[in-house]
Order: C-alpha cells, then sequence, then structure tokens
C-alpha cells in the first residue's frame, strides 16, 4: 500500500555504544505495531528514528518507498505522541490541538473546523477553551492524541503514552487507542516495556533485546511459539526448567531435568547432548488427577506457597534446594481445587505446550528490568 | 502560618517578623520617605532655617530639574541608553541561555560558566577600568583594527555614550543570563521537539513555546538590567569622562555641593521613572510580581 514503512538493516551509535543493532522491519499502512522491550532495549532511540529527531548511523527508513534520511522532524509526515505527552501548559485545549496546523499556515476557519472535529473523535467536545491543567490524566491523553492527528500523518508515533496512568484509565485507554485507531487508518508504531500493553492492542508486535528484533509476529504468535528464550520469558508469566536434551526427533525432544525427563516440542531443533531451556506457560500446568497418566509430563513435588490473585490462583511448586520453583495458574472458576502448603502434589502439562529453547545468550533474569517484570 | 508557628512557637515568629520589618522600616522605607520628604523642601545654606519658617513644602526642586534643558536631556539620554543597553543584553544573553540550557550539563557547559562567572568575582571599578584599557585610544582594539589594516586611525571609544553601553552591556548582562537561564531550565525539552515535531519551524518554536515559557525570566531580567544600568555610578564616570554624563552624575554633584534637597529631587525622580519602567515592562509581558518571584 501507498504509505508502508521499511526499517532496513538500521543501525545507531553512540559512541562505542550500539543502540540499535541491524532492524529491519516492514510496517504496512493502517497496522497497530509495537516494539516491545525492557527499557534501554534500543525502542526509543528506533521511535527517535523514525519521527526524525536522530538520524540512523546506517541504513535506511522508508516511508511510501521514500528515504526519510535528512528530512527534518518538522517536514516529516509523523507525529509524535510523547511519554509525558509534551502538552503546551500555556495554551488552550483547542490552541494545543490546532498548533500543527497554526505553524503549517491553515487559516483560523479551517483550524477550528479540524478541531472540533478532533475534539469530537475524542470525545471531549466543548473542551476546547479549557486550560490543560483543568483536565484529568486521561483527557490529557486524548488531546495528545487529537494534537498529533490534527496534522494528519501518515504515521503516529507513541512512546509509552499510558505509563502515568492508573490501572483502570490505562486498560481503557488501550481500547479507546485501538478505536481511534480503526476509525482512522493511521500506522500507530506503538513503543512499550508493557507486554500486557503490546499483546491487547497490537496488529503485530516486535519484541526487542539488546539493540536486536528477537521476533516479530502476531500477539498470539509471539505469546504462544515464542523463538528465543528472551522472548518466552520476557512476554507473559513463563516457567523455565533448565536442562540438558537426551534426545531428540520428530520435531520432539526429551530433556534431563531436576525435576525429571520431561517432552517438548523442539521448534530450533536443539541436538541431544546441548544445554536447553524448557519453557511451559503457568496457565497449561494442570493438577493432575490421582493416578493420570498418559502421553503427558508428570511432575511430582512440593508446594512452596499459594498466591492468590483474583481470576486466577497461582501455585509454586518446587522440590528440596531447588532454586526456580514450577508455577501452575488455576483458573477461579468455583472449582479451584484446595491446595495445603508443605502438600506433595503432582502436575502434569502436554509437551505441546512445552517449548524448548536454546538458552539466551544472556542470564534472562539479567534481561528483565524490575519494572518490565512487575 | 501556622505551620511556622509549630516550628518556632510565638517568640519565634515574632523575632522573625521584628527582624524583617526592621530591616524593611528602618532601613528600607525610612530612608526613602526621609528622601521623598526633603525633596519638597528648600535648600536652606543656613542649618539654623532648617525646621524654621523659611522651611516650607514647595516643589522648586522639581522645577529646577525639569526646567533645565541640560537635565532633562541627560535624563532621557540615561533612560534610552539603559533601555538599549537592556535591550542589547536580552539579544545577547538570549540565545546563549538557550545554548547553555540545552546543551545540557556537560563538562564543557561547567567551564563556559565558570568563565561567565569568574569576571564577576572582580570588583565592578576593576572590571570597569579594564574595559578603559580595551577601549582606550591607542588600547586593545584599535590596535588589533589598526593591525589588521581595517581602520587607519584609532577610533574614539572612551569618553561617548557608545563606551559607556559597551561597559554597561558587560557589567549587567549576567543579571540578564541568569533569569533567563533559570526559567528556560524549566522547560521540558519534549515541549521543544514536540513543537518540532508538529511542523514548527525554528523561530516559531522560540516564538511559541520557549519565549512564553521565559517570560518571568525575560521580564525580571529586563528590569534588573535596566536598573542596574539606569543607576549605574562608577560605569559611566570611568568610560564616559566628562564627555557623556548620566543622570546619576547629576544627582551625586547635587549631594557634593551638600544641596540634598536638590539632589533628593533628582533621585526621586529617577526612581520615579524607573517604577514607571517596571510596570509597563510588567504589562507589556503581561507578568505579575507573582511570576518574577517565582
Amino acid at each position: 500500500m501507498a504509505n508502508d514503512l521499511e526499517l532496513i538493516d538500521v543501525h545507531k551509535k553512540f559512541g562505542d555504544f550500539v543502540a540499535v543493532h541491524g532492524v529491519s522491519v516492514a510496517i504496512p499502512q493502517g497496522e497497530f505495531f509495537s516494539f516491545l522491550g525492557p527499557s534501554g532495549c534500543g525502542k526509543t532511540t528506533i521511535l527517535r528514528m523514525i519521527s526524525g529527531f536522530i538520524d540512523p548511523t546506517s541504513g535506511a527508513i522508508k516511508l511510501a518507498g521514500r528515504d526519510l534520511n535528512g528530512i527534518g522532524p518538522n517536514k516529516r509526515p509523523t507525529a509524535l505522541i510523547f511519554q509525558n505527552l509534551a502538552l503546551f501548559p500555556l495554551m488552550s485545549v483547542a490552541d494545543n490541538i490546532g498548533y500543527g496546523l497554526m505553524v503549517r499556515g491553515v487559516s483560523s476557519a479551517e483550524r477550528r473546523k479540524v478541531v472540533e472535529r478532533m475534539l469530537e473523535l475524542i470525545a471531549l467536545r466543548g473542551y476546547g477553551d479549557k486550560r490543560i491543567d483543568e483536565l484529568s490524566g486521561g483527557q490529557k491523553q486524548r488531546v495528545a492524541i487529537a494534537r498529533a492527528l490534527a496534522v494528519e500523518p501518515k504515521v503516529l508515533l507513541l512512546d509509552e503514552p499510558l505509563s502515568a496512568l492508573d490501572l483502570k484509565l490505562r486498560q481503557h485507554m488501550r481500547q479507546e487507542l485501538r478505536a481511534i485507531q480503526r476509525s482512522t487508518g493511521v500506522t500507530f508504531i506503538y513503543i512499550t516495556h508493557d507486554q500486557g500493553e503490546a499483546l491487547a492492542m497490537s496488529d503485530r508486535v516486535a519484541v526487542m533485546s539488546q539493540g536486536r528484533i528477537e521476533q516479530v509476529g502476531p500477539s498470539a504468535e509471539v505469546y504462544n511459539q515464542p523463538q528465543t528464550a528472551f522472548v518466552a520469558s520476557f512476554v507473559g508469566e513463563n516457567n523455565a526448567i533448565a536442562g540438558k536434551v537426551a534426545a531428540s526427533e520428530y520435531g520432539y525432544a526429551v530433556l534431563d531435568t531436576p525435576f525429571g525427563r520431561l517432552r517438548a516440542a523442539n521448534p530450533r531443533n536443539v541436538a541431544a547432548g546441548e544445554a536447553a531451556l524448557l519453557f511451559v506457560r503457568p496457565e497449561r500446568v494442570r493438577l493432575a488427577a490421582p493416578g493420570a497418566n498418559g502421553a503427558d509430563n508428570v511432575v511430582e513435588s512440593q508446594v512452596l506457597d499459594g498466591v492468590f490473585e483474583g481470576p486466577v490462583a497461582n501455585i509454586l511448586l518446587a522440590n528440596e534446594g531447588q532454586q526456580r520453583p514450577i508455577t501452575v495458574s488455576l483458573s477461579n472458576d468455583g472449582n479451584t481445587p484446595r491446595v495445603a502448603r508443605g502438600e506433595r502434589r503432582r502436575i502434569t502439562f502436554s509437551p505441546d505446550d512445552a517449548i524448548l529453547l536454546p538458552p539466551a545468550s544472556r542470564p534472562v533474569a539479567e534481561a528483565m528490568p524490575a519494572e518490565a517484570r512487575a | 502560618m501556622t505551620e511556622a508557628l509549630q516550628r518556632f512557637g510565638y517568640a519565634g515568629v515574632g523575632a522573625i517578623l521584628f527582624g524583617v520589618l526592621f530591616w524593611g522600616a528602618l532601613l528600607i522605607v525610612a530612608p526613602m520617605l526621609l528622601m521623598v520628604d526633603l525633596a519638597f523642601r528648600p535648600y536652606l545654606p543656613n542649618p539654623k532655617d532648617v525646621g524654621g519658617p523659611l522651611d516650607v513644602y514647595t516643589i522648586q526642586n522639581f522645577a529646577k530639574v525639569f526646567l533645565d534643558p541640560l537635565n532633562v536631556w541627560v535624563f532621557w539620554k540615561t533612560i534610552y541608553a539603559s533601555i538599549l543597553v537592556t535591550v542589547v543584553s536580552l539579544l545577547i544573553g538570549y540565545p546563549l541561555s538557550y545554548i547553555l540550557v540545552r546543551a545540557g550539563r556537560s563538562a564543557w557547559i561547567g567551564i563556559l560558566m565558570i568563565g561567565l562567572l569568574i569576571p564577576f568575582w572582580v570588583n565592578e571599578i576593576l572590571r570597569t577600568f579594564a574595559w578603559q584599557l580595551l577601549l582606550a585610544r591607542y588600547g586593545f582594539i584599535n590596535t588589533v583594527l589598526m593591525g589588521l589594516g581595517l581602520i587607519d586611525d584609532p577610533i574614539q571609544f572612551t569618553n561617548t555614550d557608545f563606551g559607556v553601553q559597551v561597559g554597561l552591556v558587560y557589567a549587567y548582562i549576567l543579571f540578564m543570563i541568569f533569569p533567563l537561564y533559570s526559567t528556560m531550565e524549566s522547560l521540558d525539552p519534549n515541549q521543544v521537539d514536540a513543537a518540532r515535531d508538529l511542523g514548527a519551524p525554528f523561530w516559531r518554536i522560540h516564538w511559541d513555546i520557549v519565549v512564553p515559557h521565559s517570560k518571568p525570566g525575560i521580564a525580571s531580567g529586563c528590569i534588573v538590567t535596566f536598573m542596574l544600568s539606569a543607576g549605574s555610578y562608577v560605569v559611566p564616570e570611568l568610560l564616559g569622562g566628562t564627555r557623556s554624563i548620566w543622570f546619576t552624575k547629576l544627582i551625586y554633584l547635587q549631594f557634593d555641593a551638600i544641596n540634598w534637597n536638590l539632589g533628593s529631587a533628582y533621585g526621586f525622580t529617577l526612581v520615579s521613572l524607573c517604577l514607571v519602567f517596571i510596570l509597563l515592562v510588567m504589562a507589556m509581558f503581561r507578568v505579575s510580581l507573582k511570576d518574577i518571584a517565582r
């Protein structure tokens, strides 16, 4: 389509530090695309390169086939929504929204029409004369979106704009952003370290670590079929069980672990004899019915703790001396079994729900800053 | 207030209030009122007449100030030159402050700031003498210009209004830069980036975002620079000599001639018109005293 955005082998170095390392991705017009990663992974640098505030060290950023290199941010058909919104506090809501048009020399009558339309879009009709500090957090958010959309950008860039809001409002704004994106058809590029936000809103997500894209795909694909240990552990909660591959055949592998022999899908074909991590989502692990067996993996272990979270109740199991417990998420559907601390329990999961991946190039815990894990 | 009472008690708050009032009333307000009183009474050479029947309220001192065309000319020249000095300081100080703020906290900026500050640790008289050396007939600037072959004869800088104005800009520009710097520093850099992202060219970013935000700093910098320039004695004395008389010199001459009454009238005139100027600037920039105090 006409306004596809393309990043071709983009590098960015700050002195010796490589912030972005060979990122290539094509984002078709009208897509809601997210860059997801911990702080310092290079996602903000990518955003600033697309908006034109910094230039790539090498590689190209193209919009509709045209190289944007050397075009300043004030001449680019992109608009950026800042993390702190950066609304102009000395201007009214209407002047904020109309600012981009004013500096383009659009007449005041025409401007007023666009501002009215924008206020309608963000459901803030009649707020034009208000001062910025009279608005609530969510209203400011929407004014920032209107201000950016008023200049009819081809690509709207969003730099974690929801991070300052409280949880309820954040969830509401997710839906609203998504609705605005659908109704305008503008390409949204969203930057976040919050995997819930990225999964909930995006058509596709690019998971980033240390300046590289680890995986690109639709939310469900990134969540269900992670291709690297980093993606598996960064996106959503996951159990990671370290072990050594004993045998590998037909896309499945047998892994020797502290919890015994476990079978798992082996999409990356980790060879026998090599170290690997087995990932299985807490919600795919079940408490085994007494005597149940069959083709599934079965682990017997001791209950360390139970954590009630509302929609789910998590149970943590580990054997004596084990660092990393296995978490089982039980749906709070009215039939949740009671589990006592210290009790020995058998848990089970299908080999199809378990994925074997080569260990990350660096420790997974280090790759996840505290705020990203929270 | 209640918090202050809790913390310091009635005695403590009383002591602080007394100190402030003492300072304000006795050391600032009282001499001013005394000066106003003096200005409206005639000069009586014989001290015995002070308080006697001859000591009546009159406006004859002000008549002397305003009826002498030379006085009026010097007065307006002082005001005009102070405005000029203020505008030039603003034109130099604004970009300089902006660059300093935007460059962030690098080591170079630290050195630059110290470079700006150190000359101001030196006494104002000495600094002005330095400019005398620079601007003198065969001083540094003329020597360099002649050495480069740009001029054949030395330019007369000292003993001119121009020399005084250069000296005043140098003497007081920091009082412009510091308030500008501190208001600009509080501007969120994202505001500038947001305006740029929305398509604003360079000058619009400044006109729409930076200047409105810095208005309190611009206003207080302008007021201080103007007041210091209009009230400067040393710089015109050293760089203007006998050829470029400043209004402060006229005030001084009256006090020197022991005519305190006429001197007070001169002083009162200058202070009042400077106050008018301050109010005008504040109205022009639409800032209140509260903004400036911030």
